[in-house]
């Protein structure tokens, strides 16, 4: 799957991250011009930031499938944190340096990458290498190998 | 030991029920095939639990946004949000077996 990184993006909101993001994706042929509305009305109703272990946070903002042309992620990693509001409550916030934004075509076939982008969350070392990483290169680099070889592999997803 | 299963029911909300929700489910069946415990999983939009629960008719719900007392009708709520981040996951994961009426295992 292509994954686009874009390093020490200088933005001062949620919804401008979203919108560069977006943007590129829509640049690409990746998602529909409806793309970036669409998850910028999601992130309102619904918002996706999430308070990691480690203290690097991330979001996961994204919009349904009928905005979308072919899978994709793009990922900004930002030069100041920019507050999201949380998932889990959305009345308080959260601020995020790693925002990751999956262009999704198909649930099905794409739930082995989210469960697995998910397991990169969940690892505070990986978050960090991510922030300390040189060149998009070696982001890319590092989130290909926690997209592939990740706890999670293997075991039966069978429905999912 | 655990207690022989019934046919355990668990309902999973998120925003849009593509990628949030998808994920938490599985992260859900992973611990439960672990176990060989079948479950049943469901996901919805958070907009949708109320309908779906008349329908599916779930032993507990796992949401990763908010859902009121009301569109729950006095199932038990999770917060399905420690899936995503790891913090608190074992606890999610005690009290989802705890509401389908499984003893923990110990080594969650």
């Amino acid at each position: 799957m292509d994954i686009l990184v874009v390093l020490d993006v200088e933005v001062s909101s949620a919804e401008e991250v979203i919108r560069y993001l977006g943007n590129l994706l829509q640049e690409r042929s990746y998602v529909k011009d409806t793309f970036v509305e669409a998850t910028i009305e999601r992130e309102k109703s619904v918002p996706t930031g999430l308070e990691l272990a480690g203290g690097v946070n991330a979001a996961l903002p994204h919009a349904g499938v009928e905005h979308v042309n072919k899978p994709a992620l793009a990922v900004a990693r930002l030069k100041r944190p920019v507050t999201f509001r949380r998932m889990d409550d959305p009345d308080s916030e959260v601020p995020v340096r790693m925002v990751f934004m999956p262009a999704i075509k198909d649930p099905s076939s794409y739930i082995q990458t989210l469960m697995k982008l998910v397991d990169v969350f969940k690892d505070p070392q990986v978050m960090e290498s991510l922030v300390k990483a040189r060149t998009e290169q070696e982001v890319e680099q590092i989130l290909r190998e926690g997209l592939s070889t990740r706890e999670g592999q293997g075991e039966s997803q069978e429905g999912y | 030991m655990s207690a022989k299963p019934r046919d355990i029911k668990i309902l999973v909300a998120c925003g849009t029920a593509i990628a949030t929700a998808t994920v938490v489910a599985g992260k859900i069946k992973q611990a439960f095939d672990r176990l060989k415990i079948p479950v049943t999983i469901v996901q919805c939009k958070a907009s949708e639990v109320q309908g779906k629960i008349e329908v599916f008719d779930p032993d507990v719900i796992v949401a990763n946004t908010p859902v009121s007392e009301k569109a729950a009708r006095g199932k038990p709520v999770i917060n399905g949000v420690p899936f995503l981040t790891g913090i608190g996951e074992k606890e999610a994961l005690k009290k989802i077996f705890e509401a389908v009426g499984i003893t923990p295992p110990a080594d969650l």
